[in-house]
């Protein structure tokens, strides 16, 4: 959608009055989301080379395996990353990032 | 504040499959209803399953046109994200204080386009898929939900306006909405807030809570479901598909140390179901259910059982005494062998499902003046002869909220409550309320007209 200078201008002091109502819980947020934002530059990362399971993307990354699962889920979910095979084994889905993701 | 009024034949309070049920009957028979569901959709427990038992059909595939016909029914009026605050009695009826707490995006508007949700960048926990995946602080409860528009999460909003700036609606998107107050003048009361699992990490020994692939009954129905979190069904932990997988019955029912002595009465079923599930999608994978005795009640239910062994799922007679955390996030689990001598042996699975049980959702005593049973769900005194009717005349509960039950049942007892209000309602005023809505002084914005 696309807004006027005037609009946007509104939506920020409104949003500036709401950050001040909302201090604590605002700063958690924001928090929450630089980290989720590192370590999705990380995943996005280890994915350039090619597609990955849970596992070698917490090894190749130093996080834990239950934490990348669920950061891969949410990629997947909102379009950034598909899965896109199985390993050898036949115990892990392998997943790539999404076309068009910026990597 | 407002002193808006709406007049109705009916309340229900809580809108699963028991609500929306007990509204359609009576909606259908030209009942006028306002159905108040406090979160911001309805559907319940039922929305959140797989597959029902015994028939295996898709939960959702019964769910959602029950939902959507609610939506769009002419005799009901639907309010979520909304409580029953308070109610006094009023002529030979109530009057019904409901609380409608703020969305921040206007029902009436909001097409459900998503905008918000792909430009909101704060992924946390989605509780619907029980944290295992992610939804945005913008977002749209779940993919079949009703309403299906978005809410805004305040408490985990950055305060970007990303959100308002992708809205195509024109003013959709309102942080300044307010909690608003209306009353409900009503002849009759459903309750059927309905159900709650037993907390899954309440057997400390189980280790659930601690390790991450010991999960409950309602986490694997997400597994399970196709619209899951990780379209598979995955381990936890990796991600890894699950090769041998154990069952525990009565994870959480006909326990006195929890405090719940009664059988949760779907517990058994859910679990062969769920087994039968995961044979098809996991055709590899070994399942074991563990059990004190199996109780498969209901119509074509024993034949359901019967049907499961012949897959090759394992059905051990056994007590599980604990479940230890081995290499690679493994599970044993000690188990004492109840037919082969008492012998205790300690088995390794990959993943565990603790079949938990029911407790009631909400407490209605303070509310609405009705009484609790000893088990802590709403007291029925009459079960033989009006199973819905609680100790307030003109107070009906169904499904859950009184006692553990399947869906078979809770749509019985929804067509009861229906029919023991219509026949209320005919003995004390005899007449139908012929409009939902009438609106008296007003001071604020949100509408309660019919959609
Ligand atoms: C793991 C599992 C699997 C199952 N599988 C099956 C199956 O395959 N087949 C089968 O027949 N049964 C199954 N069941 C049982 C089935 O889920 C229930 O019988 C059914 O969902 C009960 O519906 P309900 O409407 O009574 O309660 P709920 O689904 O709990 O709905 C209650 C509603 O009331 C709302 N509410 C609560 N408090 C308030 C309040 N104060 N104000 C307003 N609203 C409120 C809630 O948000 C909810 O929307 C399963 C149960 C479990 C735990």
């Amino acid at each position: 959608m696309t807004i006027s200078k005037e609009e946007a201008k509104a939506i920020s002091e409104l949003m500036i009055a709401k950050r001040k109502e909302h201090v604590e819980t605002a700063k958690a947020a924001q928090q929450l989301v630089k980290e989720n934002n590192a370590i999705r530059r990380k995943l996005k990362k280890a994915l350039k080379s090619g597609p990955h399971t849970i596992p070698q993307l917490a090894e190749e990354t130093g996080m834990e395996t239950v934490d990348v699962l669920w950061h891969i889920a949410a990629m997947e979910k909102y379009g950034a990353v598909i899965e896109v095979g199985m390993d050898e084994d036949e115990e892990y889905y392998t997943y790539s990032l999404a076309k068009g993701v910026k990597k | 504040m407002t002193n808006k009024r709406l007049h109705v034949d009916a309340l229900v309070v809580g809108g699963g499959i028991a609500g929306m049920q007990t509204s359609l009957d009576l909606g259908d028979q030209g009942y006028q209803v306002a159905l108040v569901e406090k979160t911001a959709s309805i559907g319940g427990n039922m929305v959140q399953l797989s597959k029902v038992f015994p028939t295996l059909d898709c939960a959702s595939c019964i769910t959602t046109p029950k939902m959507s016909s609610v939506h769009h029914h002419d005799n009901i009026k639907l309010l979520t994200s909304s409580e029953v605050q308070k109610v006094t009695p009023h002529g030979d009826g109530f009057i019904a204080e409901v609380l409608l707490k703020p969305t921040y995006v206007n029902n009436d508007t909001c097409t459900g386009c998503q905008k918000c949700e792909e430009a909101c960048p704060v992924d946390i926990l989605d509780e619907y898929d029980y944290g295992f995946n992610a939804r945005r602080a913008a977002y749209i409860p779940f993919p079949t939900a009703i309403p299906y528009t978005a809410v805004i999460d305040m408490d985990h909003c950055i305060f970007c306006g990303q959100c308002i700036k992708a809205c195509p609606v024109p003013d959709c998107i309102d942080f300044n909405m307010q909690p608003e107050v209306i009353e409900i003048e009503t002849s009759a009361i459903v309750i059927s807030t309905g159900f709650k699992v037993t907390p899954y990490d309440a057997k400390e020994e189980y280790g659930a809570g601690k390790f991450r692939n010991v999960i409950d009954g309602l986490m694997m129905e997400r597994l399970l479901a196709p619209t899951g979190p990780y379209g598979h069904v995955l381990r936890p932990s990796d991600g890894k598909l699950p090769d041998s997988i154990a069952y525990v019955q009565c994870a959480g029912s006909r326990d006195l140390t929890l405090g719940v002595p009664y059988c949760s009465r779907v517990c058994c079923m859910y679990a062969i179901k769920q087994a039968m599930l995961l044979a098809g999608a996991l055709p590899m994978a070994d399942i074991t259910i563990y059990y004190m005795d199996i109780r498969t009640f209901g119509k074509q239910y024993e034949q359901f059982y019967q049907n499961a062994k012949a897959m090759g799922i394992e059905f051990v007679k056994a007590k599980v005494a604990r479940i230890t955390e081995v290499e690679n996030q493994d599970l044993n689990v000690r188990v004492e062998l109840i037919d082969e001598n008492s012998q205790v042996v300690e088995r390794h699975h990959d993943l565990v499902v603790l079949s938990v049980g029911m407790l009631p959702n909400y407490d209605p005593q303070a509310v609405f003046s009705i009484d609790i049973a000893e088990d802590k769900f709403v007291e029925t005194p009459y079960y033989h002869n009006s199973p819905a009717a609680t100790t307030r005349p003109g107070i009906f509960a169904a499904g859950t909220a009184a006692g553990p039950m399947d869906i078979v049942d809770t749509i019985v007892t929804a067509g009861s409550a229906a029919a023991d209000v219509a026949a209320y309602i005919q003995s004390h005023n005899g007449h139908k309320a012929e409009t939902a809505v009438e609106t008296q002084t007003t001071v604020a914005e949100r509408s309660v007209d019919h959609d």
